[in-house]
């Protein structure tokens, strides 16, 4: 391509990126993807990892202080472990389930009506005071925080272990020795093929890279389309024939569009790498500077593959209702694959074919990437098969956009586009045209 | 000069272009006039290098045309069309463009065309915004912008009103006084009558007649004459060597057997009564027009 027909190539792309930035519904579906990254980086995170909730109990009389103290010991023990992460071993007294994780903060008052002001002033979450009969009760406005119950019930149960132990004739010191060691029996969990730690992560990111491939390929795809038969339709292809030729015009929207939609998935890649590092996710963060670079890679790939059969779709299009009949092979082209990579996601003998389908490996080769699951020779393989794939079908775009750009009118199917049927004339289509005069670049 | 040599174009089995040969002399406007699928468009799309010819040649000045000759040529559909999103600046800027002007330059140029054209205080509206007058002289602009050597417009002329025709005619005749063959169509034929010093009439997908319009006129003129007399001109019924056409009392319109015979017949009616009128009646285009066609 000479230096002129760049030039030409350039200002067509120009034109496709300024008609799609000063689109409203662009511009508001890119900043509602960006909100949505954002967001599913940091919500989960804080409610999961930094859940622990830090809770206000008071307790009245020296039985309720030693259990709630008891409890407090407990929430924290649990989040200690949650917070090491290690995830093997879970804090349970004997008779109970894992108790919660929890910061308790425990307010020791004079009586019974102390602690209750506090609750009702909303200073405590809840308060434990003695009844009458000698057992214990917990208090509080409206509800019992979860947390609280889990704790103080498991606490008072230990409490009760112990004070029947030292009835019987046991030493407290002893008594509690044997609740220790009881609280410890919980065997301890060994996997023998631990899941690593980024395995949810890798799948997570991978599933959130097909969406986005699947949802920015079909929506530039179907814009390029779009754009294609607004040209044909105002017939203002015919001044812009013209001028330029048939290919720099197909290269020029192609170009534009895809330098776009890199652009943007390169921005939603960032905020969510951003908003990793501030969520103080580093295992993420990690994972997506590994990972992105590849899933890039394929997206430029596989989003140029598919580009220019969409600009053929519009071409053969008359109308732009007849984009719903003429783009359906290639949203079958892109859904089906979307949903067999979606759903295979296990390493095995079935993602590793898909990852080398040059229609799924745009999306199964960076999820196994991201999993470890293949070494970076077989990434540059299925993308060198994904290269080659565009190359042919850019072929036959053009081919097929060159032969039906001019055909104004009615709708031309897909085989007739490329040569392979044979259309009949229709009566007094005197605007039928077989394609332009070739023009040399 | 461009010159349309032997162009042949079928659809099918319809002869859509049959041996069209004409020129476009540069300096002058050339009428293209036609019935409804006579071939008018499909013969300006091959000059523009939209659609293919079957055989036949599109020259300028001598040469085959080519992409970079095309190029430089300026082109408006039949059927009109903008971008409906873009503003009326940006579209001309862009098409100014894509005829390979710098930037800086095709923003100038867009500026002045608005003004000429009178749209300058538009130029920043969407195109879709405009009236379907309005978004026709964008359209003229489309055309324009880049200065071109040659000027093909497919029916320039509809849809506009008195005070827009006169606008775009005053700036084709400018292109046309630059040196720029201007060809375009219409069936406004008073219109061609009055713009055009050239005119080629095609039916059919053939040309039947092209060249001057005045010469044309009076080559058809044959040997019908005009008479006004002072008294009833029915005796011109008896007169050997004329065949008459149509009398009215004193107005009759006859035709010569011979043309010689003309300063016959008119001492035949001095020799009546007084002459007020004897005129070679020459016939409008649009007589020229009807009778080519049928």
């Amino acid at each position: 391509m000479n230096p002129r027909a760049r030039d030409l190539v350039a200002v067509v792309a120009r034109r496709e990126i300024l008609a799609r930035v000063r689109d409203k519904t662009f511009i508001i579906s890119t900043a509602f993807v960006l909100l949505l990254i954002a967001a599913s980086v940091t919500v989960p995170l804080l409610l999961s990892g930094r859940g622990a909730p830090t809770l206000t109990l008071a307790a009245a009389g020296s039985s309720a202080t030693r259990v709630a103290s008891s409890a407090r010991d407990l929430g924290a023990a649990a989040k200690a472990e949650q917070d090491a992460g290690t995830g093997t071993r879970k804090v349970t007294p004997p008779g109970q389930a894992a108790v919660p994780a929890a910061t308790v903060d425990l307010r020791q008052v004079r009586d019974v009506a102390a602690a209750e002001a506090l609750v009702r002033s909303g200073a405590a979450a809840a308060a434990l005071v003695p009844t009458g009969e000698g057992g214990l009760q917990l208090v509080a406005q409206r509800n019992v925080p979860s947390e609280l119950e889990d704790l103080v019930g498991a606490a008072a149960a230990s409490d009760a272990v112990v004070q029947g132990l030292a009835a019987a004739g046991m030493s407290p010191a002893q008594a509690r020795a044997v609740l220790g060691n009881a609280t410890s029996a919980a065997p301890a969990e060994r996997l023998l093929d631990p899941a690593a730690r980024d395995t949810d992560l890798a799948l997570g990111s991978s599933t959130a890279f097909a969406m986005l491939f699947f949802i920015t390929v079909f929506f530039f795809g179907m814009a390029i389309a779009q754009s294609v038969v607004e040209e044909k339709q105002s017939r203002i292809v015919e001044i812009l024939v013209a001028a330029i030729p048939v290919r720099v015009l197909l290269a020029g929207k192609v170009l534009g569009n895809t330098a776009l939609a890199l652009g943007q998935i390169v921005l939603f890649v960032a905020v969510g790498l951003a908003g990793a590092s501030v969520a103080g996710q580093s295992g993420l963060v990690t994972l997506l500077l590994r990972s992105s670079p590849w899933f890039l890679l394929f997206f430029l790939l596989g989003f140029s593959m598919l580009a220019c059969l969409w600009a053929a779709a519009g071409a053969i299009a008359g109308r732009q209702e007849d984009l719903q009949a003429t783009t359906v092979p290639l949203q079958i082209l892109l859904f089906v694959p979307f949903l067999a990579a979606t759903y295979l996601y296990t390493p095995g003998p079935m993602l590793t074919s898909l990852s080398y389908l040059p229609f799924t490996a745009p999306i199964a080769m960076p999820r196994r990437l991201a999993l470890e699951d293949a070494a970076w020779w077989e990434g540059a393989l299925a993308a060198a098969g994904v290269a080659v794939t565009a190359v042919l079908f850019v072929a036959i775009a053009t081919r097929v956009y060159e032969r039906s750009l001019l055909h104004a009118g009615s709708r031309v199917s897909w085989l007739s586009a490329l040569g392979v049927r044979r259309e009949v004339p229709a009566e007094g289509a005197s605007e039928t045209s077989d394609g332009p005069v070739p023009q040399g670049v | 000069m461009l010159q349309l040599r032997a162009l042949c174009r079928r659809f099918g089995p319809v002869p859509a272009l049959d041996d069209v040969t004409f020129a476009v002399r540069p300096g002058v406007l050339t009428g293209f006039i036609g019935a409804n699928g006579a071939g008018k468009t499909t013969a300006m799309r091959i000059v523009v290098g939209v659609l293919a010819p079957d055989s036949g040649d599109v020259l300028w000045d001598g040469a085959p045309v080519g992409s970079d000759q095309r190029r430089r040529f300026g082109y408006m559909p039949e059927e009109r069309g903008l971008y409906p999103r873009m503003t009326v600046l940006d579209q001309l800027v862009f098409f100014a463009r894509l005829h390979g002007i710098a930037p800086d330059a095709a923003d100038r140029r867009a500026r002045v065309l608005l003004d000429e054209l009178r749209l300058g205080a538009r130029a920043g509206d969407q195109v879709q915004k405009l009236s379907l007058g309005n978004q026709q002289r964008a359209q003229v602009g489309a055309a324009l912008v880049h200065d071109p050597e040659l000027l093909v417009l497919d029916e320039p002329f509809s849809g506009l009103d008195p005070v827009a025709v006169d606008v775009l005619a005053a700036l084709l005749r400018r292109r046309a006084a630059a040196g720029v063959p201007v060809l375009f169509s219409s069936h406004q034929l008073d219109l061609v009558e009055r713009l055009c010093d050239d005119i080629v009439i095609i039916n059919r997908g053939r040309v039947l007649a092209s060249g001057h319009a005045r010469e044309l006129r009076s080559q058809r003129a044959g040997a019908r004459y005009r008479l006004q007399l002072g008294a009833d001109a029915g005796w011109l019924r008896d007169e050997p060597g004329v065949r008459v056409l149509d009398v009215a009392g004193e107005a009759a319109l006859v035709e010569l057997l011979r043309v010689e015979d003309d300063q016959r017949l008119l001492t035949r009616a001095l020799a009546h009564g007084p002459v007020h009128e004897f005129r070679r009646a020459i016939p409008t285009l649009a007589e020229i027009f009807r009778e080519a066609v049928t």
